[in-house]
């Protein structure tokens, strides 16, 4: 007799010699000793995983002589006939090759004439995911209503490409691919049977190749053995999948791990005498780079080969960095890439050998890496420059500008001087009017601040007063720290600022706070808005604003600055805020100076203490100089 | 009589079952007609004779797409005015069910007022997700078998809201679990497919919350399945731009069930996109998208292996 091939040999005949595929094996069984047999099956899996075999023995099952039963005879007249492809009742059609509708038309025609031996007609359509839509459709009315007589089993390896019409009329049953372990159990049991001597690695190997498929595995086998007929070697297995030994890949990626350009070349080299292709070298070392990648981030997985568990390999993954690996795969993608344009493909292996073994990623990322220390350097330098440059410079600095400023704009500030004096009497008495009213505060607050106003015309005070109504920094620094939660907290609980406050001599301040709204909060320092700009004008003056300092300390029970802004100004510096916020302007963000007519900047108008004043300077100093002022008491 | 009309197929069937039951009419004395095959008036012709050796017989007419105003199958012509003369005098000893699938009858006045009378008119409309609960609790009774409510849920998402698909797979696990008495997750996941969205659903969960190991698991089980990694690629492409959406309408203050609308998502798969939404900086979205993208130039212009690109995808996130 003829030869047969090992996986025509081999194929289960009953469920029993099913590997894997339990969950499947058991309902199926389930359903024939129950008699609960669906009229239609869809099998999908990858190939070689058992799909047309247990259709097969189903189709055997169920007309078994025997039946009802739950696993074929293979005695009886019928289950040989089937076995044999001799039963009439059993067909198999391969919807590759008859995907038209009229195939799929004579189906549905024959399907209403009963069996001849059994008791069902069985219809196995292998690779159904080839029919066309108009065969579908065919198929699908006698899919929905089939003669009870008959049982259609579909397989494919493709299950997505079946319409879900399809799929919602079979029991569809998914085929897993067969472990490595099951797979070398029965290439075992078949060695056996065989009498065929084989190392167990050989056969481990034979099985990560056909990658859970048992018919390549068998295949696989069969080749071996007709490669050397007595014992069967890991590297005759090796040999005719055409793959490069692990050791050789090893010992590659350690040479080029070394920088060891020679080692590299002399392994390549016998590598290519021993008969090796090119393009087959370079795919096994990306595989195996993968391998190293994949066991680096996360581990061993299945799908990985049983002979990488070693502490070679462990070492291997611990020397490689990601960025290294990547790079690798990287050079001999693109290697594999040249290749198919090339005549002399080992060219291009070489080149990427090469470059791997170059020093130059290593030296460039040393490079890169001592890029990052200089510039951390840079960054720590910069700092220590800044502070003591702030210590030292800013005195002198800070003079300066403020003298070349009143002397360049003396004269300009002159007629301004002038102007500003009409304006400054008419709010001078709108302040005594509402002071007049409110006893608590003294009248030497009201002399002071009538005595400031006279000092107006101090050169000093002018020339900030042009540009800077109050001072921007206190919002800047809010809004780039805002807490909305805190802002939340102080809204909800502002009136209470009453109840804390019944002392005579913080009353009334608590009672003109009382009127406005908390806008911004960064904790310690609160912004609070009020519909006109005068009485931000009276509550900013620095008795009143220490005043509300000591409500906000009553009420909250911290520490808590504020600045009391009209609602309009806010709302123009809040916008810009949000704008520059948007944009991603640099962090923090800086905001244009305050300009309204009405308000003053009164943080000198009355007791104009030396300490006040260097504030001011400072918070001067901070808007011309930005960030590298810091301040030294 | 009885017309059942509506775009529930499945409960369309049952009820026709159900009718076929109650009247206690051997199957033998039932004829079927698939009228995008045959003209109605055999299906009249056969209401209209007697039954054979038997008090009642029972005639079904399914796909009666014209009597919902639409047209059927090509090769058919049906004479309508026979029917509605057959509706005016009925057989008595026949039990008529038509299957319109389609949500509205059109069926002039006269003629309904006629079925008032002598017919019973039942409207399905399509189920909602919650019915398929109720659906697959009552089939598990029908087994005796009880559902853990994690399996139930699981049963219900792989189910791809189709109740008909459910129906089949509650029969396989039924006799999958013939012995034991409670159907759990691990039944369900072993014996129930997933479909291809499903897994790419799955795997974009994994992606943004950082499983690599999950996520590379799941990539090797589609590409045994034969899926294309280009599939899956653009899949995954589709997902991450989802979750930018979704980040913008959330934004944007959107409602749940607006969002719903929107992706036309359920409330299960839904929960996820809004939580990914919530969870991912953009950052890492028009990363993965970039990437994604050079990923499918690279793989196109042939200068890289498909399976390793996504591997690496993955594994460089």
């Amino acid at each position: 007799m003829s030869y047969k091939a090992l996986y025509r040999t081999y194929r289960p005949i009953d469920f029993h010699e099913v590997s894997g595929q339990i969950h499947i094996t058991t309902t199926l069984q389930n359903a024939l000793k129950s008699g609960k047999v669906a009229h239609a099956y869809l099998f999908s899996g990858p190939r070689g995983t058992g799909k047309t075999s247990i259709a097969k023995i189903m189709a055997k099952t169920v007309n078994c002589e025997k039946a009802p039963i739950d696993n074929p005879c293979n005695e009886c007249p019928s289950c040989i006939g089937i076995q044999n492809g001799m039963n009439s009742d059993v067909i198999e059609i391969d919807a590759a090759s008859n995907n038209g509708v009229d195939e799929i038309r004579e189906i549905r025609d024959k399907v209403k004439y009963l069996p001849g031996y059994g008791k069902f007609k069985v219809y196995i359509i292998d690779e159904v995911h080839m029919l066309s839509t108009g065969a579908f459709n065919a198929l699908l009315k006698t899919l929905e209503e089939p003669p009870s007589h008959v049982i259609f089993i579909l397989c494919t390896t493709e299950p997505h490409k079946i319409p879900l019409t399809i799929h919602s009329r079979c029991q569809r049953f998914d085929f897993k691919a067969i472990s490595t372990e099951d797979i070398v159990e029965k290439l075992l049991e078949i060695t056996q049977k065989e009498q065929i001597q084989a190392e167990e690695e050989a056969l481990r190997q034979i099985a990560l190749f056909a990658e859970g498929g048992m018919r390549d595995a068998l295949s696989l086998l069969d080749q071996a053995l007709s490669f050397s007929p007595t014992h069967i070697r890991t590297d005759d297995v090796l040999q005719i999948s055409g793959g490069i030994s692990y050791h050789k890949q090893q010992s590659i990626a350690i040479a080029i791990r070394q920088m060891d350009a020679t080692k590299a070349m002399q392994i390549l080299e016998e590598l290519l005498v021993s008969g090796k292709e090119v393009p087959k070298i370079i795919q096994n070392l990306i595989a195996f780079y993968r391998d190293i990648l994949i066991f680096k981030n996360i581990g061993y997985t299945e799908d990985m080969s049983k002979l990488l568990k070693s502490d070679e390999f462990e070492r291997l993954a611990k020397a490689h960095s990601n960025k290294r690996l990547f790079f690798y795969i990287d050079v001999l993608s693109k290697a594999v890439n040249e290749m198919k344009w090339s005549t002399n493909p080992r060219l291009h292996l070489e080149l990427a050998l090469m470059k791997m073994t170059d020093d130059e990623p290593a030296s460039e990322s040393k490079l890169l890496a001592e890029l990052a220390r200089l510039e951390e350097r840079i960054e720590e330098l910069e700092k220590r420059a800044t502070t003591s440059h702030s210590k030292i410079e800013l005195q002198p600095e800070q003079t300066k500008p403020d003298v070349t400023l009143l002397q360049t704009e003396s004269k300009q500030i002159a007629p301004q001087i002038d102007a500003v004096q009409p304006v400054v009497e008419p709010v001078v008495s709108a302040i005594s009017h509402s002071e007049a009213q409110e006893e608590t505060l003294s009248g030497s607050l009201f002399d002071d601040s009538i005595m400031d106003h006279i000092q107006v015309d101090s050169p000093i005070e002018m020339s900030q007063n042009i540009s800077n109504t109050y001072p921007i920094e206190f919002i800047e620094e809010v809004l780039n720290n805002g807490n909305r939660q805190d802002k939340m907290y102080l809204q909800n609980s502002w009136d209470s600022i009453l109840k804390h406050n019944n002392q005579s001599d913080v009353q009334t301040t608590a009672q003109m706070m009382s009127g406005g709204t908390v806008v911004a909060s960064c904790e310690d320092k609160i912004i609070v808005t009020f519909s006109s700009a005068g009485i931000c004008n009276r509550l900013m003056r620095p008795h009143t604003r220490a005043l509300a300092r000591t409500v906000l300390k009553n009420t909250f029970r911290r520490d808590i600055d504020v600045m009391f802004l009209p609602e309009g100004v806010f709302q123009v510096s809040s916008d810009e805020f949000m704008e520059k916020y948007r944009k991603k302007a640099p962090r923090p963000i800086r905001l244009t100076p305050i300009t309204n007519s009405d308000l003053r900047d009164v943080s000198s108008e009355i007791d104009d203490t030396p300490i006040q004043k260097e504030q001011k300077i400072v918070s001067e100093a901070v808007r011309l100089f930005g960030d590298i002022v810091s301040v030294k008491k | 009589m009885v017309i059942l009309y509506g775009l529930d197929t499945y409960r369309i069937k049952q009820r026709t079952i159900h009718y076929l039951e109650k009247s206690q009419i051997d199957e033998a004395d039932t004829q079927v007609f698939d009228l995008d095959e045959w003209n109605v008036d055999e299906l009249v012709n056969a209401s209209m004779t007697i039954p054979f050796f038997s008090d009642k017989k029972a005639v079904v007419g399914l796909n009666a797409f014209f009597l919902a105003g639409q047209k059927g199958a090509k090769d058919t012509f049906h004479d309508v005015d026979y029917l509605y003369r057959y509706f005016a005098s009925p057989s008595e000893s026949t039990l008529l069910i038509l299957q319109v699938p389609g949500d509205k009858l059109s069926i002039p006045k006269p003629i309904m007022a006629l079925l008032d009378l002598n017919a019973e008119v039942e409207k399905f409309d399509i189920s909602n997700k919650y019915d398929l609960y109720e659906i697959a609790r009552v089939l598990f009774q029908k087994e005796q078998l009880s559902i853990t409510p994690d399996a139930l849920e699981e049963l219900v998402n792989r189910s791809d809201e189709s109740a008909i698909l459910m129906e089949k797979e509650i029969e396989k696990i039924s006799t999958y679990a013939m012995g034991s008495s409670v159907i759990t997750i691990d039944m369900i996941q072993t014996l129930t497919p997933k479909n291809l969205e499903d897994n790419v659903f799955e795997l974009v969960n994994q992606l943004v919350s950082r499983n690599i190991k999950q996520g590379l698991r799941m990539l090797a089980d589609l590409s045994k399945m034969n899926v294309d990694p280009t599939v899956i690629l653009s899949a995954l492409a589709n997902k991450f731009l989802e979750i930018a959406h979704a980040k913008a309408l959330l934004k944007q203050k959107t409602s749940q069930e607006e969002m719903m609308k929107y992706f036309g998502y359920s409330k299960g798969r839904m929960y996820y996109v809004q939580k990914n939404a919530n969870e991912v900086p953009m950052e890492l979205l028009t990363k993965c998208i970039n990437d994604l993208e050079q990923i499918d130039y690279k793989i196109k212009s042939g200068q890289m292996d498909k399976k390793l690109a996504l591997e690496l995808f993955i594994l460089g996130l």
